[in-house]
């Protein structure tokens, strides 16, 4: 990949000397090209602003974005963050094996195939700043592929794990499931800041983006696991385009984190396209969450369903907006959303924007949210039988975990995984709840 | 001077914010006081200090008009009462903070510790019984 | 005394009071003399014509505050508000305002100088549906801006005297600064003040007409206080103001607008409500508004409920070209209550952006907000609402249900909820449905000899009967009877 001169920040970077560094590396000019189509779109737009409906109660400019050094590359391949697992298990009953593989190794082995999908989500006028700016930027990420026909047995993994420099990275996944194919895909952003670091000492912003594409009659199992440690600020766009007749299943778990911000988008681009999504936002001690989720419908027969949660304690803030949109060819589209925010404790403040916006007539839609103490009585009744407070609470987090994921379908390994990432950071923040004034925003 | 609010007298805990001069009469300024914002008002040579952010919308109180004991938050136009930091008018709700003010020596000193007045339906306090706006009207008065 | 109930509303018959040559007559009451600006209580120099001229400057605001003689803190309030007017923003959300040209508007008309239009120039469509909706003949031209004037002083004069009585007072919003300025001075401006966004800005600048009630404490109110009463073309304006101050324990009903098409000639309404109901007093407040086409009927109603005090919102919004109105209750006191109520229906050409806003800042508060919606044709329907719980509002409960029907193809229904919950003992909830009028339903209705046509117009009137029920009667029959029209042709 490209490798323009090290510590070059947002705010010092040029569109010519991207150029410069674009081909000085061993990238093909189409991959070049996009890049600085792409940079030029950032600078043309800039981060989201205060006015962005989209961004209302995040304050994306205030978090020094543009002052961080960009990572462009990991250099040398063993302190690579992509970490990928399973390729070996996930030998095939039938069918070509699966591909995954870093995304600068794939663009060196199939360029012609990486073309075709990477960038794909977005037509270039549609693309929102943040993605554009990844695009430019990207440091490096996987792409996994399953091909035509391919049936796994087990889930592939892909993992970024960022190095403890301060560094604004962007890492790129690609998942692209092929006509009639099914497999299973676990992709994982964590680090692991030493408990005693200190917010000085190295700050890192993650601008992630997946890309999944489910082919005609295919069937793909998505896991998006965020566990970060207490200082990383993160936004991932996570973006789905579901052909005719596939189905997409979904599960996000986010923790952790100073502030994380996530984009879910689903594309029900052909006739009976099919997502079930479930997503889980962990909102502990200080921390600051902003989940969006989109279900697009413009085809006719598509179905939609989402089951999305959060659980909140000690001082933290959680944004949930959540868009069905219905353009007029969705004839007998169905879309359903729930939301549900549990609040624990004196300190958290919830915010649910649930929205629609239907253009068709012949459609099944609605949504439900409810925010706040979801059953008085739980908490009583088990402090009237002697369990302490604190426990009670941790019980009654993990029945609404385990009821959000059950809502979501039948359980897989998946959301097996979900559930133990999900409760374990949830008890061990928990134990830390005494010091959650550490992680409180102090007012501007 | 104002300062029998707050629980602790000592010079100590109150912060240098500037000189009498640098307030204009009838208006706010923004100054920081252990790293967070508070509005200082002079109106009718009093000093008055609230945290600079508006409990409605978060906008800041010290860019907003005086009107007589009030100040109008430039946002969506809420009138906070200058000395209890509590709303006169809607959209705000919630009481402001508000901080004893020190005037010595032609220096301007605010506390590093604020005051909550009580929630109005503690107190049962209504909007209405605020003079409006704070003009001299004596129809109404302070309850 | 409601011996007009059998007509069918709370008016009087058609053929009162009409003149020799039959021009109406003008009503007669304190100080409303049409003709006689001497009763405003101002001395107008015999030279001195005043034009109604397009376009607001500050001398025109002045001169407004100076016509109707108003003491020196109003025109205060007015010229403040100026000022932030021209310095506020358009909303960037919403319905499409950027055809509003504020050069283009006459800010205030003397009565005198309305134009009226020629009953010739009344769209058949509109005539057609008084006659449908039995509106009686002498409010049909007043409805339609070709009449002047309506008079209801029979009955409106024998119920006054009722509410006098009680103490109750219920006059137009220019009375009620002359007469009771302790009053207002106290209210105005506490719920919305200028600045709170630029329509309300704009109207705390030039409003002129609305209503004015006082309630007593403890008095109930039996009948509904309806402004049609005291309606008439120099009252009913774009820019009314209206204050309603309910004392501890008291009741009261108010009643504005119509389902009959309501011709305005004023393309900007921007009005201002202002609920005033103290502890344990209740106040149901019903709208029903059906302006003609040309309307942007920009609204900013609010209520704050004190201790123990329920507030009702009662809104129907038909008609107009562009609709913004979302009534808000601010419970302030511990178990107070909201309830809103609201019922569009969008078709060609029509934006109605309509909503509801419950902000619970005491304990133990709750809040129930109804609202359907349907949109037909090319109409776009939507709803846009808040649920807000501060900290500490322990024990906060609210019910949010959203519902839509679109009809046709080319409709369109947003909805655009918000809940802000930083209250752990709370419970918010919220549901919306978007549908058509199903398959199944009309099958089923149709398999028992309904036609395709009266099938729908059930299913219609099924889904937005739990609001329909809520109004007086006398509108409910005419909204029923408005849907049956709209409806024709709609299923297809």
């Amino acid at each position: 990949m490209i490798t323009p001169t090290a510590g070059r920040s947002l705010r010092d970077l040029t569109g010519s000397m991207l150029h410069d560094a674009i081909l000085r590396s061993d990238e093909p000019g189409w991959l070049g090209q996009m890049r600085a189509l792409m940079f030029d779109r950032f600078r043309d737009r800039g981060l989201p602003g205060e006015f962005d409906e989209q961004w209302r109660g995040t304050d994306l400019r205030s978090m020094g974005l543009l002052d961080l050094p960009i990572r462009f590359s990991y250099g040398d391949q063993n302190a690579s963050p992509i970490v990928l697992d399973g390729i070996d298990a996930a030998g095939s009953r039938s069918g070509p094996l699966p591909w995954v593989a870093t995304l600068s190794d794939s663009v060196r082995s199939f360029p012609e195939l990486v073309r075709s999908y990477l960038f794909g989500a977005y037509t270039l006028d549609a693309t929102p700043s943040l993605v554009a700016l990844n695009n430019a930027c990207l440091t490096d990420g996987a792409f996994v592929h399953l091909p035509a026909g391919h049936r796994s047995t087990r889930p592939l993994g892909v993992s970024f794990q960022p190095d403890r420099l301060s560094q604004l990275a962007c890492p790129h996944n690609v998942v692209v499931a092929a006509e009639g194919s099914r497999g299973g895909v676990i992709e994982e952003f964590r680090s692991h800041q030493p408990a005693d670091a200190v917010e000085g000492e190295s700050r890192i912003f993650a601008n992630a983006v997946t890309e999944v594409f489910v082919a005609p009659g295919a069937r793909l199992d998505m896991l998006t696991l965020i566990d970060w440690d207490d200082t990383i600020r993160s936004c991932h766009r996570a973006v789905a385009h579901v052909a005719d007749g596939g189905r997409l299943r979904w599960a996000l778990g986010t923790a952790g984190g100073r502030m994380v911000r996530v984009d879910m988008e689903v594309s029900l681009d052909g006739p009976g396209a099919e997502s079930h999504i479930v997503g889980l936002g962990l909102g502990t001690k200080g921390r600051h969450i902003d989940h969006r989720t989109v279900q697009h419908h413009s085809c006719a027969e598509t179905t939609s369903r989402i089951n999305f949660g959060t659980l909140l304690t000690g001082d933290s803030k959680s944004i949930y907006r959540g868009m069905i949109r219905m353009e007029p060819g969705a004839f007998k589209a169905d879309a359903y959303q729930k939301n549900d925010n549990l609040i624990l404790g004196e300190g958290p403040r919830a915010q649910a924007i649930p929205m629609l916006e239907i253009l068709a007539d012949d459609v099944k839609c609605s949504h439900g949210s409810t925010v706040g103490r979801l059953r008085d009585e739980d908490i009583f009744y088990m402090t009237s039988r002697g369990i302490p407070e604190i426990e009670a609470r941790d019980l009654i987090a993990e029945g609404f975990i385990r009821r959000l994921l059950a809502a979501g379908g039948k359980e897989s390994e998946l959301t097996q995984r979900l559930f133990t990432m999900l409760t374990e950071r949830f008890r061990r923040d928990a134990a830390a709840r005494t010091e959650s004034e550490e992680l409180v925003e102090t007012e501007p | 001077m104002t300062d029998t609010r707050t629980s602790r007298t000592n010079i100590e805990s109150f912060v240098m914010v500037g000189r009498t001069g640098d307030f204009a009469e009838g208006s706010g300024k923004r100054v920081i006081v252990n790293g967070r914002g508070v509005a200082v008002f002079r109106v009718a040579g009093r000093f008055f200090a609230l945290r600079d952010r508006c409990t409605h919308g978060a906008a800041r109180l010290s860019g907003g008009s005086v009107k007589g004991a009030c100040v109008a938050c430039p946002r969506h136009g809420a009138h906070f009462d200058l000395e209890t930091g509590v709303p006169t008018t809607l959209q705000a709700v919630v009481n402001v903070e508000t901080f004893a003010v020190r005037v010595e020596n032609g220096s301007v000193f605010v506390s590093t510790e604020g005051t909550f007045a009580e929630p109005a339906w503690f107190s049962g306090r209504r909007l209405d019984q605020w003079s409006s706006q704070g003009e001299e009207h004596d129809a109404l008065s302070r309850e | 005394m409601r011996d007009s109930h059998s007509a069918g509303r709370n008016r009087p018959p058609a053929h009162n009071a009409r003149g020799a040559g039959n021009e109406p007559l003008t009503v007669r009451r304190d100080a409303d003399l049409e003709s006689d600006d001497y009763r405003y209580g101002f001395h107008v120099p015999e030279d001195y014509v005043y034009r109604s001229r397009k376009g607001l400057t500050a001398e025109r605001v002045e001169e407004i505050s100076r016509m109707k003689g108003e003491p020196g803190w109003m025109l205060e309030k007015r010229l403040e508000a100026y000022a932030l007017f021209k310095r506020k923003p358009m909303p960037t959300w919403g319905a499409d305002l950027s055809a509003i040209d504020f050069d283009e508007i006459y800010y205030f008309i003397k009565p005198s100088e309305k134009q009226e239009r020629s009953w010739d120039d009344v769209p058949d469509k509109i005539k057609e549906t008084f006659e449908r909706l039995g509106v009686p003949e002498a409010e049909r031209k007043f409805l339609a801006g070709s009449g002047a004037q309506f008079e209801s002083e029979s009955v409106y004069h024998n119920l006054k005297e009722e509410w006098e009585d009680l103490g109750v007072i219920f006059t137009d919003m220019d009375t009620a600064l002359r007469e009771h300025p302790e009053i207002v001075r106290r209210h105005f401006g506490r719920l919305i003040p200028a600045g709170d966004n630029k329509f309300a800005a704009l109207n705390t600048a030039v409003w002129s007409g609305g209503s004015f009630v006082y309630v007593p404490e403890g008095v109930t109110v039996d009948i509904p206080l309806q402004a049609y009463f005291r309606i008439n073309a120099k009252n009913m304006g774009q820019f009314e103001r209206t204050l309603i101050v309910c004392e501890p324990g008291s009741y009261v009903h108010y009643v504005e607008g119509c389902t009959a098409p309501t011709y305005s000639a004023d393309s900007l309404h921007a009005a201002v409500v202002e609920v005033v109901a103290l502890e344990g007093a209740r106040v149901r407040y019903t709208t029903i508004q059906n302006w003609s086409r040309n309307v942007y009927n920009l609204v900013t109603k609010r209520a704050a409920a004190y201790e123990g005090a329920t507030v009702e919102w009662v809104d129907g919004n038909l008609g107009s070209k562009i609709t913004m109105k979302y009534p808000s209750v601010y419970l302030l006191g511990q178990n107070a209550h909201a309830e809103i109520l609201s019922v569009a229906l969008a078709g060609d050409g029509q934006h109605i952006d309509a909503g509801a806003k419950a902000i619970h800042a005491a304990p133990g508060t709750t809040s129930s907000i109804v609202s359907k919606s349907i949109s037909k044709g090319e109409g776009r329907a939507g709803y846009r609402g808040l649920v807000h719980v501060e900290p500490g509002a322990e024990g906060a409960r609210s019910n949010v249900r959203c519902d839509a029907l679109i009809l046709g193809e080319k409709a369109r229904s947003d909805t655009y909820p918000y809940m802000d919950v930083g209250e752990e003992q709370s419970n918010i909830e919220h549901e919306a449905t978007v549908s058509k009028v199903g398959d199944e339903q009309l099958f089923y209705l149709r398999s028992r000899g309904i036609s395709e046509d009266e099938a729908a117009l059930m299913i219609v009137n099924g889904f937005i009967e739990p609001i329909v029920k809520e109004l007086p009667m006398e509108y409910a029959v005419e909204l029923n009877r408005l849907i049956d029209m709209e409806m024709e042709g709609s299923i297809g």
